[in-house]
């Protein structure tokens, strides 16, 4: 049983792999990657006695406390449509996006037993992370697609926008990635993280709609495609069209986010180890 | 015989004491970062020793390893901590990047380094099989194909569905023991895991890993545990500050880390301890194995020889030596005393200089230190004379080692020798 057939793996000091290999890596490790899909959905409940309602229940509490609060009290200009499905539109979408970047972020160092003893390609983690936010944001769509039923507010056209998701997705991807690989370094990281969440939140039209934005602030949420994302969806349900160019450069900025991510990404992995 | 492992001009660098504080670093390292972006690739293009430098605060934790381990080897990586062993097995297994030189390796590589990589202590042990064999490199198909198998080797059972956080210890490393244990890599990296579970299932594991060679696998094999090392492997590497000191027989490279043990001093020219008339003195103390090795650290079960040289300095004949020794373990408690006139050994007529051995067939002592004391009396030391006196004069520790069949010894608690002994069971008539 000679082994001359097998194939040969090569180390090199201080080659990188190509960018595609990434995705190549991502496709061979497959089964890795739905085993830490699996592991991250099923964790994420277990031992909470409501379980997988909080995922019906988070949205809801939310969307309804800001209705009281950005409705109700502070009495936010947002045209005609209903306070809670405006709220829920925003926050589905950009709960899935805070998720997404607070889990993606911290994975490297969450995992920083695993990645010091087994090999295997590092963005698989951050990677599965990001998916595994996929089916909150499902539960939290059809949510949204109930209560717009609900205010006679329903239009094909939300089914239509759902493919959108793919580009705060992706934003999130390239910036968590970016994270993850300066946290394994600098924990600075780690308080970073909620505070640009945060912040996030208020550079994005989540409490406000796009439309009083004034001119100089809507240039700004070009580079923000959680904010095009959500003006799609509140567009869907009977809100003011989002202007066009936004969601080009929306689209263009999230392309950009995701290769400095993978890029930055790939720069570091070799070194996680020695950091972390 | 193809080979298996090719490494060639390895070397690997770390920075001591990690990351630096944060406060001025991250402005220096996005300035440095600028910096190497230009320098860089020329730079290493156009000389790849350049690297070689070592700035400060660094070090080398690997330098220049080169080794060729063929197709079927089972090697056994040993050294002391901070020998740059583990480091070799994580550049081997692709965890940690090469500071510099290459790595070439034929088939699927494997990793053991620690039992239970990845296990997650909410999912059950079926979930964690499957988890766990994703982590080591198993594909899906793989892991159903050795599922039953798995299970049955874990002696896990009906447990299989209970979250693993309410499993005992026991059973934790034994799952995790049998998941790795499956692995159907050509190539299997293992550290230090055979230390799991009480001792039957040691054993099982050790059976185990005998298995997986005899297919035909490549094994590299990092212990402290010589007696396993010995057990499992034909070629051992011995690793000091780095570098490769010995590559050869496993016994030779077990030697070699015997003997590099610490570097105590066996003279006793200037012992402050010394009693006696000072006619006969004791100058060096050592204690050698069978092939004339010298030994700081001993195995149990090991059969050696302890010499004393001596030099006489008088001219005056002496004889009716009474030469004796006594062995204290680390609570101070005797655990023997010799000495050659037991046996009515007579040395005769001392030369100006020689030796006094006194050889020990299978030396049953448990781990531990221990201090050596000796006498050398005149008159067969039927009087309360020394010519030469040292309590304490030498100190060397027993290390595991295959005094019994199983390589195994008994917890220090349980007594201060270790007892050769015969088992049988006599049946009724």
């Amino acid at each position: 049983m000679s082994n001359e057939s097998l194939p040969i793996t090569e180390i090199q000091a201080g080659r990188k792999a190509r960018i595609q290999q990434f995705f190549w890596d991502l496709w061979m490790y497959r089964d890795l990657f739905m085993a830490f899909l699996t592991r991250d959905i099923k964790v994420r409940y277990k031992q909470t006695i409501l379980g997988i309602t909080w995922v019906v229940i988070q949205p809801l509490a939310t969307a309804g406390a800001f209705s009281m609060i950005f409705g109700g009290i502070a009495q936010m200009p947002v045209g005609s449509m209903p306070y809670p499905v405006f709220y829920l539109a925003a926050l589905v979408v950009w709960s899935n996006f805070a998720n997404s970047l607070s889990g993606s972020a911290a994975s490297m160092e969450s995992s920083a037993g695993l990645i010091s003893k087994v090999y295997f390609p590092r963005v698989v983690v951050p990677g599965a992370m990001i998916v595994s936010t996929l089916p909150d944001f499902l539960i939290g769509f059809v949510l949204l697609n109930v209560v717009a039923a609900i205010y006679g507010l329903w239009t094909p056209m939300l089914l239509l926008c759902l493919p959108l998701l793919l580009v705060s997705l992706a934003a999130a991807c390239g910036i968590g990635l970016t994270l993850a690989a300066l946290n394994a370094q600098y924990r600075d990281v780690r308080y970073i993280v909620p505070f640009l969440i945060q912040m996030g939140m208020l550079v994005t039209p989540v409490i406000y709609p796009l439309d009083k934005v004034p001119h100089w602030g809507q240039l700004i949420l070009y580079g923000n495609p959680v904010a095009g994302v959500i003006t799609c969806f509140r567009w869907a349900l009977g809100g003011p069209a989002p202007p066009p160019d936004l969601i080009t450069a929306n689209v263009c900025a999230a392309i950009v986010y995701l290769l400095i991510g993978l890029l930055f990404f790939r720069w570091r992995e070799g070194k996680l180890v020695d950091v972390l | 015989m193809s080979w298996s492992v090719q490494i060639e001009g390895l070397h690997k660098r770390y920075r001591r004491g990690g990351v630096p504080v944060m406060s001025n670093s991250l402005r220096e390292d996005a300035g440095r970062f600028l910096k190497s972006l230009k320098k860089r690739q020329a730079k290493e293009a156009a000389d790849p020793a350049a690297n070689s430098e070592l700035p400060p605060n660094h070090f080398w934790a690997l330098r220049d390893i080169n080794l060729e381990i063929n197709q079927g080897d089972i090697v056994g990586l040993i050294g002391f901590n901070g020998s740059g062993k583990s480091t070799l097995l994580k550049i081997i297994a692709r965890i940690t990047e090469p500071t510099k030189g290459n790595i070439r390796y034929r088939g699927r590589l494997g990793t053991m380094l620690e039992v239970g990589t990845g296990f997650h202590r909410e999912l059950s042990g079926r979930e964690n099989i499957y988890l766990n064999g994703a982590i080591l490199g198993m594909t899906r198909r793989d892991i159903t194909a050795a599922f039953d198998e798995i299970v049955e080797f874990s002696e896990v059972g009906s447990s299989l569905d209970t979250p693993v956080k309410f499993y005992s210890s026991g059973m934790y490393v034994r799952l995790a023991f049998s998941v790795a244990a499956h692995l159907r890599t050509d190539i299997l990296l293992v550290d230090e895991v055979l230390a799991v579970g009480d001792q039957r299932f040691q054993d099982k594991c050790l059976g185990k890993m005998d298995d997986v060679a005899a297919h035909g696998k490549t094994i590299i094999f990092v212990s402290h545990n010589m007696a396993s090392v010995e057990k499992l492997c034909r070629r051992g590497i011995l690793l000091r500050e780095g570098t490769i000191t010995c590559d050869g027989e496993i016994n030779e490279a077990i030697r070699g880390y015997l003997n590099i043990g610490g570097n105590l001093s066996n003279d006793l020219s200037n012992h402050p301890n010394r009693e006696g008339s000072g006619e006969v003195r004791v100058d060096e103390i050592e204690i050698i194995d069978q092939k004339g090795y010298r030994l700081n650290e001993v195995p149990a079960g090991e059969s050696v020889r302890i010499r004393f040289h001596f030099r006489k300095t008088t001219d005056a004949p002496i004889d009716q030596i009474d030469f004796g020794i006594k062995l204290l373990n680390e609570d101070r408690v005797p655990v023997f005393f010799h000495r050659n006139t037991l046996d009515k050994v007579d040395f005769g007529k001392l030369p100006n200089r020689g030796t006094f051995e006194c050889s020990i067939d299978r030396l049953p002592l448990p781990i531990g230190r221990y201090f050596l004391n000796y006498h050398l009396s005149p008159d067969f030391g039927r009087t309360a004379q020394f010519y030469d006196k040292i309590v304490s004069a030498y100190e060397f520790s027993v290390v595991s080692g295959a005094f019994f069949e199983s390589g195994q010894l008994p917890p220090r608690g349980r007594g201060v020798a270790l007892l050769n002994a015969d088992w049988q069971m006599l049946p009724q008539e």
